[in-house]
């Protein structure tokens, strides 16, 4: 038994219909640092595609969000995690019908250190009877209203590591 | 003159957070009891900053040239260019 690491990129990220798209933020004065910045009194979210999860065996999801404050060295920032997952051969259209299934929701806290880089982990659980070669869509929001989420100023978040076991 | 809106304390709230302006100590919470106290200030001062201004000015402003001015006397005090 292993666990499968993917790593989602900010380039690869894609918009989310109905759901304001985060700025994008290009930093750095030696390495660029790009992230996508997640406004504190507004819901913004990013979604990728993967065209097939593989090495998927069985088991929750674990979505780990890198991520750093704009401004702030305290509070909480709280990250929703869904799926949808689509499976060749479904009877789904797939312009119309995929939905996003129940968003797991996790609270994370700025680092002590200005721009410091944390990592706050969302457990999916509706897997949508997900199986391994599916295409899967992930889309990860920051739910600005959530009563954890009181950090002041964006959330820069510069990517997102997927796990799963491969049992 | 009355207190800004809810709405317009919101509007104030979250651009003030989206331009980067927040303190690292500072919660949401902490920046929107700060605005709300600025525009109370702001109310409850109008009638001394109109009474202060030159008659020339005070008298052909309206009320909102007038905000913008001090406005502006506050963002350039700021550092920010105009």
């Amino acid at each position: 038994m292993a666990t499968t690491k993917l790593a989602l990129s900010i380039e690869s990220a894609g918009p989310i219909p109905s759901v304001t798209l985060p700025e994008l933020k290009s930093a750095g004065s030696a390495v660029t640092v790009l992230s996508y910045s997640f406004d504190s009194a507004t819901t913004e979210g990013i979604q990728w595609q993967l065209p097939a999860l593989l090495s998927y065996g069985s088991g929750n999801l674990t979505v780990k969000c890198r991520w750093y404050a704009d401004t702030a060295t305290t509070g909480g920032v709280a990250w929703g995690a869904t799926i949808e997952v689509v499976t060749p051969a479904d009877a789904l259209n797939m312009e119309t019908g995929p939905a996003w299934n129940t968003e797991a929701l996790t609270t994370g806290t700025a680092s002590g250190t200005a721009h410091g880089l944390v990592e706050t982990s969302c457990t999916v659980s509706s897997l949508d009877s997900l199986t391994n070669g599916d295409v899967v869509f992930v889309r990860i929001r920051r739910k600005h209203d959530d009563a954890g989420d009181d950090m002041s100023g964006d959330a820069q978040l510069v990517g997102v590591v997927l796990e799963y076991s491969d049992t | 003159m009355a207190v800004l809106s809810e709405g317009d304390r919101a509007l104030i709230h979250k651009a003030f957070m989206a331009k980067g302006h927040c303190a690292p100590s500072n919660l949401k919470a902490d920046i929107r009891a700060a605005v709300n106290a600025a525009d109370d200030w702001v109310d409850t001062n109008a009638a001394s900053f109109n009474t202060a201004l030159p008659a020339a000015f005070k008298n052909a402003a309206s009320a909102s040239q007038k905000a913008i001015l001090l406005a502006f006397c506050c963002l350039r005090r700021a550092g920010i260019n105009l």
